[in-house]
């Protein structure tokens, strides 16, 4: 059992928060505030399936319903988003639970995956046919930014889509938030207890651990999470459609981020959001065949590196783990 | 010495398939009760409906005096029911330290506490040199070692072990023996499915016989072992 590096997180953090001062103008902030968004929501995800051992196939439902529920309330209602991103993740989180419920019963990960997918499509439909209240595909138009903030030291801090400074130390503060989160959490009593019901339930169980309410613990934690940064999307692309937050493609982009930093660790799904996030953006002069090498870099990056691209410091670091004998040299041992 | 688990009329059914046939009896604190008899026997689905991982189609389990037929497995673990299995289940990705230390947690919240109580049961196993090595790289017989040394982990009463030598390599077999022995000398309350004679003979105050879900005699080694079905079962002996 590794003990979290809070230095290493510090200096990290820190360094993500100097981005801004070599990356000045919008473009750039722009990219790297999906690059943080990113990271935030494949950790949320890796956190039922990466930890929980629950192949969910579903979260874009989760993002769209934090980006709509946020969007509409402020719109409709006239709140702050400063409050409504909070009652948008905590009513998404609601609908985690609920979608916990049935995959309580279900151990198969096909059964899990088509579930939670079919349960995003429902949404996806559902919030493409409101278009009283939606407008469907023709867009949620007109979400209002986060009202500016007075702070201390800094002063007036605006959220414009001219002025992204401010989104960017929200997901900044986000992100750090969330890691620190992970980073402690995986550590804790009931971060083993988690990995233990990953690696086997029955056995866990057998050993005290409640499976029944840890996953829906966990269900409950990553939809408001995942709920949260919807939230804050709405509040930062300022337009909205069902396709845009709520499709598939969404999903299997998370999936792809995951796999390829590595699931079931903490550094893993930021590795891979900023690798994709960014190499994607980097590519753009390849035009029609970006999206080309954009696969060909997913399915190169899982064939070689299967436990994801974070564990290359365990490679260049081999001390840290002892090395291990065959199978066949322990077999004779007691 | 106190009853401490109880079983009455236990009925087990898959479909049209009955699995075990109201099956009575009882563990008394500190006694060893070895579980005998012919693959299907229904052996491994009596443990598994005593740990809570079936639901007792009809009958009765009561632990430590609690009706626990309807509990569930972490809350009977916590009642101090902990178990082995019969392919062995170690939690893949976690070191040794890691497996045992998620028992331990069975009984504390605090990692630290969890750790020391590990290392303890670790080195009762024997396995402080695979402390950090990974639960899939173990070899069968380290595995058995881990789920034995992860169920005391949850420092339990009642300790349901099955096929402690089942798949093992010849060589392993005596030093998980041992284990058991010393267990036993500790006063551990076990029941055990082993399908070695000679071991079960040696380590179990009782035996129990099943057959076709059906208990065909409990006694002492040497009654049950010489019983004429026994001896034609699973001995492969004419009845004399």
């Amino acid at each position: 059992m590794r003990a979290p590096n809070w230095p290493l997180f510090l200096v990290a953090m820190l360094a993500i928060a100097l981005l801004p001062l070599v990356f000045r103008n919008g473009y750039a902030l722009h990219i790297m505030i999906l690059a943080l968004i990113y990271a935030i929501f494949a950790q949320a995800w890796n956190l039922v399936t990466g930890f929980g051992g629950m192949k969910t196939f579903g979260h874009q439902a989760f993002f769209g319903m934090g980006a709509y529920a946020s969007a509409l309330l402020s719109m409709q209602a006239g709140l702050s988003p400063w409050i409504t991103i909070w009652i948008a993740a905590l009513a998404t989180s609601l609908a985690g639970v609920l979608i916990a419920l049935p995959v309580l019963r279900i151990r198969s990960v096909p059964h899990i995956a088509i579930v939670t997918l079919a349960f995003a499509e429902i949404v996806r439909i559902i919030v493409s046919n409101l278009r009283g209240i939606t407008r469907g595909e023709l867009g949620l138009i007109g979400i209002p930014g986060f009202d500016a903030l007075t702070l201390p030291v800094i002063g007036l801090v605006r959220f414009t889509p001219a002025q992204k400074l401010g989104y960017f130390y929200l997901a900044w503060l986000l992100f750090a938030v969330v890691t620190a989160g992970f980073l402690a959490a995986r550590n804790s009593a009931h971060g083993m207890r988690v990995l233990a019901m990953r690696d086997g339930q029955d056995a866990a169980e057998s050993l005290g651990v409640n499976i029944a309410a840890y996953k829906i613990a966990l269900f409950f934690i990553s939809a408001f999470i995942v709920g949260l940064i919807g939230a804050f999307y709405a509040h930062y692309i300022i337009v909205l459609t069902p396709s845009s937050v709520l499709g598939v493609d969404i999903m299997v982009l998370v999936i792809a981020m995951t796999l390829v930093g590595g699931i079931g660790t903490v550094a893993g799904p930021i590795v891979g959001a900023v690798l994709l996030v960014v190499s994607v953006e980097l590519m753009r002069d390849l035009g029609q065949y970006r999206m080309l090498v954009y696969g060909g870099l997913i399915v190169l990056s899982v064939l070689y590196f299967p436990n994801g691209l974070a564990s290359l410091a365990d490679r260049v670091r081999p001390w840290r783990r002892a090395p291990e004998r065959s199978l066949e040299q322990q077999d004779n041992q007691p | 010495m106190t009853t401490i688990l109880r079983v009455t009329e236990l009925t087990k059914t898959f479909g049209g398939l009955v699995a075990v046939s109201a099956a009575n009896f009882e563990v008394a604190t500190g006694e060893i009760l070895g579980l005998l008899g012919p693959n299907g026997a229904g052996k491994t689905t009596l443990f598994n409906t005593i740990a809570g991982l079936y639901r007792p189609t009809a009958g009765r389990i009561e632990f430590r005096g609690q009706d626990i037929s309807r509990t569930k497995p972490h809350r009977r673990a916590a009642l101090g029911l902990a178990r082995t299995f019969q392919i062995t289940q170690p939690f893949a990705e976690m070191t040794v330290e890691e497996n045992v230390m998620v028992g331990a947690l069975a009984r504390c919240d605090r990692i630290a506490t969890a750790r020391e109580r590990a290392e303890r049961y670790i080195g009762f196993v024997g396995l402080e040199a695979k402390r950090a090595t990974l639960g899939k790289q173990l070899s069968t017989g380290q595995r058995k070692r881990l789920e034995l040394a992860r169920a005391l982990a949850t420092e339990p009463k009642l300790l349901l072990m099955d096929e402690v030598t089942g798949g093992v390599d010849q060589s392993a077999i005596p030093g998980l023996v041992d284990l058991v022995v010393r267990l036993k000398q500790e006063g551990m309350t076990i029941v055990i499915i082993e399908h070695n004679m000679r071991v079960i003979s040696r380590l179990a105050d009782r035996l129990m016989f099943l057959d076709n879900g059906k208990t065909i005699v409990t006694g002492a080694p040497a009654e049950v072992v010489g019983h004429p079905t026994v001896q034609s079962l699973y001995l492969g002996r004419k009845h004399a």
